[in-house]
């Protein structure tokens, strides 16, 4: 009852401002008395500002206080709560990152001059110069780890029993020479003995000697035919395979011949950034084939080669040289120091580049905070590295260029990138409908009606109040 | 009369010489467009050099009914390998597992052809992603390598720089985008916002996109990163279409492009001097029904300069050991010399160790 009351009081007192129809006189008694109470002196005015030019039309009414309230008060709902929650739920995060600060970063390739554009249709893009692109296939990609497997590879073990201690040459030979490089990466070893793989290649013979050759393309064939048994898919790291491949009895002894013809000596190649084989070579007499020969590997000849192929990789060495100059270990080490630095942060700073154009060009990319940190980690280091390679500290600026490049592909390969993925503008439209369409549809009619009814009042309100003055 | 009625003739030819004359310049530079695209590629002749060959080969269709679409990924799968091209090397994408349908009354095999010729589900196929693993998040994830940590290394896509890859899509398409599994699709952009991501961290040196499906060729359209070359089975507002049907199984077994290029790929060895231009030749019109499309404008060279084998073989690049190092050289120097800037030496005892032979078959 009470409820009702206080609805009539403040109803009513809006309500005489208007004309009170003929639905008021039929009221219930409940509602007349409830009306009645504090309405003694307006029910003067009541009867003032009727109007009584026309009293036959239904004048407008104000819709009533407890209407307006729900109505107001859903739509503020709406609009001020449920609008906010589902743009911030729904928009991509970004963290602020250093644009300006990754755009002013300049790489060495940069100052050295060895980009060149390429013009695609609409735009101009910066690719790197074809032939200085194929030089740098023959070095490692700037990595922090490498996995060093050294296979034995074994076609025929029925004719041949082949046996090798490497592990005494390596330690001999390898390990004091990672351990110099171990500024540049972290090296894991490990050796294995294969079998049974069917290289399927054929060996051709100098028409001229006779002696049994292997063409360049036949021995490429060695890598794939013995790839997927490697077992390199144990390591997540990159694999630097080096294999000794002994082929089986009537194939020996086979040369090895480039794609000028000319015998290699070595009966070693490289591939880039895989690794590198060696054919091995039995000496002496011709086996017969009928008996199963022992064989032991030459580790230190061996490991030779490898190591070759290994400072090949690695960029000690240019893979084009022809002849073994003097090579000066602790001068060339320098320079590969300071080369793997300047390959390190060129990546780094290309990868946060990319990274900034992409934000650019893509609004569904998601820069969550772990990401932001690591961008601004990666320029922090990238421009320790070139300040301590100013100051001429080689070893300093290796090791800040490996956090930077390090910090930058953790934030460019981060999983929480694709987060989200694209969304035409369109289907955003189509796929909120029917979240917005029920929550709407009563919020907006119930909107639209009460306004109507506001302002057919008002107007009538307004045309009231023009008149009044007249009379 | 006759003075009356000669103007009156002569405007009305006059009238269709001028149209005439309009249509045939229309004619003319309706061409243009085509001349200058086929004219303004002003690719470099280079001798091309890569790395390695990677390959992703995807089926995005479930169900018996889509046979055709397993048949047509595995026998790609089939075809590269064939060319050398390691299974390390293949990402191969499977939705669905034809050789153990209930329906398939040739368990574990699949063909692609009525006759049965090949079994293109031999006994060493490795399926990387499989059944309900192919989506459009793990396909955009292979790509741009933004893989959860701890994903084996068979299903990551390991390229550098100097890889070229050769990207098979098969399923059902339509203008602008690619369904996967019946409930998700691919769009054009997405791809080609997946395919610039590619280039921005220097993923790939070249990439041979070929997508058989209908509509194919707005699959395509939206590519704007350099070095692309794609191939569709069919232009746009076109279907794509099957060759022809098993009735022993029911369902059609392989789709027209795919067994007219599989065709071309057989002939194909590792030595094989023919380009990408003759690719663009197999399956014309009258022989496709669709028109197959090509793109090629975003190269940096000529598509008659590209061998297919770039793309579709094996074939690595190698380079002689012409000289060794002397071994006393390094130990002299290296030995008595500690490392300056690390503290950690090697020990010998930890270096070497046993490993399981993990990953072998």
């Amino acid at each position: 009852m009470t409820s009702i009351r206080k609805r009539e009081i403040k109803g009513g007192r809006r309500r005489r401002d208007s004309a009170e129809d003929g639905q008021d006189v039929a009221r219930s008694n409940d509602e007349h008395e409830a009306e009645v109470l504090p309405s003694a002196v307006p029910s003067v005015e009541q009867r003032t500002t009727s109007p009584p030019s026309i009293p036959d039309s239904k004048p407008p009414v104000l819709p009533d206080f407890w209407d307006s309230f729900n109505t107001l008060y859903y739509f503020g709902v709406f609009l001020l709560i449920g609008v906010p929650i589902w743009w911030v739920t729904t928009t991509t995060t970004y963290s602020s990152l250093p644009h300006s600060q990754i755009a002013a970063l300049s790489t060495f390739a940069q100052e050295k001059g060895l980009l060149r554009s390429h013009q695609l249709q609409d735009r101009t893009v910066t690719v790197v110069e074809p032939a200085q692109k194929w030089k740098t296939f023959w070095n490692l990609p700037p990595l922090t780890a490498v996995d060093i497997v050294f296979t034995l590879v074994n076609p025929s073990p029925e004719k041949l029993k082949v046996t090798w201690n490497i592990e005494e040459s390596l330690t001999k030979h390898l390990d004091p020479v990672l351990s110099r490089f171990l500024p540049i990466a972290n090296f894991t070893v490990s050796s294995q003995v294969v079998r049974y793989i069917d290289a399927q290649m054929a060996v051709g013979s100098d028409s001229e000697t006779g002696k049994k050759t292997l063409t360049f393309r036949e021995a490429a064939k060695i890598i794939n035919s013995v790839e997927s048994r490697l077992g390199a898919s144990s390591s997540d790291k990159h694999v630097l395979n080096f294999i000794v491949y002994v082929p089986p009895p009537e194939q020996q002894p086979t040369t090895l011949v480039d794609a000028d013809g000319a015998a290699v000596p070595t009966n070693a190649f490289i591939t880039p950034r895989w690794g590198g084989v060696m054919l091995y070579t039995l000496h002496g007499a011709a086996l017969p084939p009928s008996e199963r020969h022992l064989v032991e590997i030459d580790v230190d000849s061996v490991t030779k080669v490898f190591l070759t192929q290994f400072f090949m990789h690695i960029g000690l060495i240019d893979t084009e040289q022809k002849y073994a100059a003097n090579v000066d270990f602790e001068k060339d080490l320098d320079a590969l120091l300071i080369k793997r630095m300047q390959l390190n942060v060129d990546d780094s700073i290309s990868t946060l580049k990319s990274l900034s154009n992409l934000l650019g060009q893509m609004g569904n990319i998601a820069i969550n905070g772990a990401v932001g940190r690591n961008i601004y980690e990666a320029v922090d280091a990238i421009k320790a590295s070139k300040k301590s390679f100013a100051a001429k500290d080689f070893p300093g600026a290796l090791a800040h260029s490996r956090r930077a490049w390090e910090k930058s592909e953790k934030a460019f390969y981060d999983p929480s990138l694709l987060e989200q993925l694209y969304f035409p503008e369109d289907q955003k439209f189509a796929i909120y409908v029917p979240l917005f369409l029920p929550a709407c549809l009563p919020v907006v009619t119930s909107g639209v009606k009460w306004s109507m009814t506001f302002l057919k009042w008002r107007k009538f309100n307004q045309a009231q109040n023009t008149k009044q003055p007249l009379e | 009369m006759a003075p009356e009625t000669s103007p009156r003739l002569d405007i009305k030819n006059i009238c269709t010489t001028i149209i005439m004359v309009a249509l045939f310049c229309a004619i003319i530079l309706s061409w243009l467009p085509v001349v200058a695209q086929s004219t303004s590629n002003n690719g470099q002749k280079t001798t091309s050099h890569h790395t390695n060959n990677w390959v992703v080969i995807v089926c995005t269709s479930r169900f018996w009914f889509n046979y055709r679409h397993v048949a047509n990924a595995l026998s790609m799968y089939r075809s590269v390998k064939r060319l050398g091209i390691p299974d390390s090397q293949i990402i191969l994408m499977l939705a669905d597992d034809m050789p153990c349908n209930p329906r398939n009354p040739r368990p574990g095999a699949v063909f692609n052809n009525a006759h049965q010729h090949i079994n293109v589900y031999g006994d060493d196929v490795e399926v990387d992603y499989r059944g309900y693993e192919v989506t459009v998040e793990n396909f955009i994830r292979l790509l741009t390598g933004r893989l959860p940590p701890g994903t084996p290394r068979s299903k990551q896509l390991l390229t550098d720089d100097g890889s070229n890859i050769f990207i098979y899509m098969t399923g059902h398409g339509g203008d602008g985008f690619l369904k996967f599994q019946d409930n998700e699709e691919i769009s054009d952009i997405e791809l080609a916002d997946a395919f610039q991501q590619m280039w921005e961290k220097k993923r790939y040196n070249q990439i041979l996109f070929m997508i058989d499906t209908c509509q194919a060729a707005s699959m395509y359209k939206k590519h704007y990163s350099p070095n692309i070359v794609s191939i569709a089975s069919s232009q746009v507002g076109q279907d794509s279409f099957s060759h022809h049907h098993d009735t022993a199984i029911g369902v059609y077994v392989i789709d027209r492009y795919t067994y007219y290029a599989l065709e071309f790929l057989e002939r194909i060895t590792q030595t094989s001097k023919k380009t990408l231009k003759d690719l663009f030749k197999v399956c014309p019109q009258e022989t496709c029904i669709s028109t197959p499309g090509h793109r090629w404008d975003l190269l940096e060279r000529k598509p008659e300069d590209i061998l297919v084998t770039e793309f579709l073989s094996g074939n690595r690049e190698i380079k002689p050991v012409k000289y060794l190092v002397e071994l006393e050289d390094i130990l002299n120097i290296s030995a008595d010399q500690p490392c300056l800037s690390c503290d950690i030496q090697l020990k010998n005892e930890d270096t070497f160790q046993y490993v399981d032979p993990f990953g072998m078959s």
